[in-house]
């Protein structure tokens, strides 16, 4: 009697863990699949965000290479390729430029830094920059203003309609451009400026993100239908990706990255130098001429929490780069921010046996790299390449 | 009777998703009590939170100062922001700027350094989860 007691507790034991076990499993492809995407956050700082004209705008101007000293580059000239939202490692934007890997644009209203060091604080200011970089677009702020005025009234007009604010503005930027021998109206300038980010803004938070192999495998894993053997192959190295391979530690959630910043030993690029990556942002980034504190956001006086409580301590961000997201990683041919590493493999060969690294000994020859050693077998590393081609 | 009991012990350990709303001080001399669960202000969200402070025999304790630590162990990473705690009286506090960027098992330590008990410390092992 004792025996089947213990037989029938054992089995009871044996059951639960198998339905808890499937239960984590359907909890974790939904967490790091499309359906456990949340929607994207309302950027306070951009009016414009959701507005449809303002995509539509944003959408003519993304593709418009005419904004361009040189008439040949647009933001699409990197950030799309083949049809497709991805990134275009074919064209350095500007030859001489040591810049580093584009970034994925779907997906970018989730983050609330940009760029690799987290350098601006908001989508529409992070598109500015590329405008007036000498190796990208290459205007001046002020041609760059007069060719949007100029080309796109019709829009222009259609949003101003809509809101109060930049009328005034737009009008002394027309009058300038009509008068003869008139100073600059810097500051409507600027606002319009800013509006041209904001439209560029809202267009790309409007991008929808693609669904991948991954997202397939995820849902019949929700639905509990049977995996193909390609997509056993793809959940044994989404297994390896967050467990042993420890590479949800960053690499979080749906998009397959927590939008924070972290030094994983990245090993130096010559024309870079040593980089000090995100420690060397912060003391400007409360401060910036377009951001969210700055005049031309929308944002109320407490909207900017992610300023207000922005982490500055050393030992997180020296030498910290911002985690990018995974997915649409099999379209491209460099990885690292510095584009260091020629494959996926040369890649995970870093994290399974990372250096110490240059930035990891540079503060009282304590390691400030967040990597520790995998020991992944070649059969592990295979599987893991697998899942991150799925992506 | 004791199968049915030790299945019912299981399935309520699976279930079961402890809360760090009270909690006392490593010293033992203080109890933290948090208005809302402080590991359910989701992800992503920069949150506050208030909380009080009493003795042992619950009075309340006012005056503190505290400094804000933590992070993942398991991942090698700290807080993603730099929270505060500031004092509304009557050992009344808010914890300012909370925010966790993943799932998974969070470490957070509220030092007192400075007014009475400096020194003592609360330390919460949380389960962040969605």
């Amino acid at each position: 009697m004792k025996k089947i007691a213990r037989f029938l507790s054992v089995l009871f034991i044996s059951v639960l863990s198998s339905i808890s076990i499937k239960a984590g499993d359907i909890e974790d492809a939904i967490y790091f699949s499309l359906r456990g995407l949340p929607p994207f956050p309302v950027d306070k700082s951009n009016y414009f965000q959701q507005n449809p004209d303002a995509i539509r705008f944003g959408g003519k101007l993304f593709f418009d290479t005419d904004f361009s000293f040189s008439g040949d580059v647009s933001c699409a000239s990197c950030h799309f390729t083949n049809s497709r939202f991805i990134a275009n490692e074919s064209i350095p934007a500007g030859q001489s430029r040591n810049f580093r890997m584009v970034m994925q644009i779907t997906g970018a209203a989730y983050n609330r830094f940009y760029f690799w060091d987290g350098r601006i604080d908001s989508l529409w200011a992070q598109a500015l920059e590329p405008i007036e970089h000498p190796d990208e677009h290459n205007l001046q702020r002020h041609e760059a203003v007069k060719y949007v005025v100029n080309k796109y009234a019709k829009d222009l007009d259609t949003l101003m309609a809509q809101s109060d604010g930049y009328q005034k503005h737009l009008m002394l930027v027309h009058h300038w451009l009509t008068s003869q021998n008139q100073s600059l109206p810097i500051e409507s300038i600027n606002h319009v400026f800013a509006l041209i980010g904001k439209c560029l803004a809202a267009y790309q938070a409007s991008l929808p993100i693609d669904r991948t192999m991954w997202d397939e495998v995820a849902i019949a894993k929700i639905n509990n239908q049977p995996l193909t053997l390609i997509q056993e192959k793809i959940w044994q190295g989404f297994n390896i990706f967050k467990g042993k391979g420890r590479c949800s530690a960053c690499h979080d959630g749906p998009l397959f990255t927590d939008f924070s910043f972290h030094n994983t030993a990245m090993p130096t690029v010559s024309v870079l130098g040593i980089e000090v990556g995100r420690y060397r942002v912060l003391p400007e980034i409360q401060d910036l001429e377009f951001g969210c504190h700055s005049i031309y956001s929308d944002a109320g006086k407490d909207d900017c929490l992610h300023l207000k409580y922005l982490n500055k301590r050393i030992e997180e961000n020296f030498g910290a780069f911002k985690t990018p997201t995974l997915r649409g990683i099999n379209n491209k041919t460099r990885f690292g921010h510095a584009g260091q590493f020629s494959s996926l493999k040369a890649m995970i060969e870093h994290y399974n046996a990372p250096p110490i690294g240059t930035h990891g000994k540079l503060i009282n020859q304590q390691s400030l790299s967040e990597l520790q050693p995998l020991s992944l077998t070649e059969q592990e590393k295979g599987h893991l390449i697998t899942f991150l081609e799925a992506l | 009777m004791s199968n049915k009991l030790y299945i019912l012990i299981i399935t309520f350990c699976l279930s079961c998703n402890v809360l760090a709303n009270k909690l006392v001080s490593d010293n033992e001399a203080l109890i933290i009590t948090f208005d809302n669960p402080v590991d359910g202000i989701g992800l992503h969200n920069i949150s506050n939170i208030g909380f009080t402070i009493t003795t042992i025999d619950d009075n309340p304790v006012a005056g503190l100062g505290f400094t804000v630590e933590g992070g993942m162990p398991g991942h090698g990473h700290g807080l993603p922001t730099a929270p505060f705690i500031t004092e509304q009286g009557s050992g009344i506090y808010t914890l300012n700027g909370m925010k966790y960027s993943m799932r998974g098992q969070w470490l957070l330590i509220l030092k007192v350094v400075s007014g009475e008990y400096t020194d003592d410390q609360f330390t919460l092992v949380l389960n962040v989860s969605l």
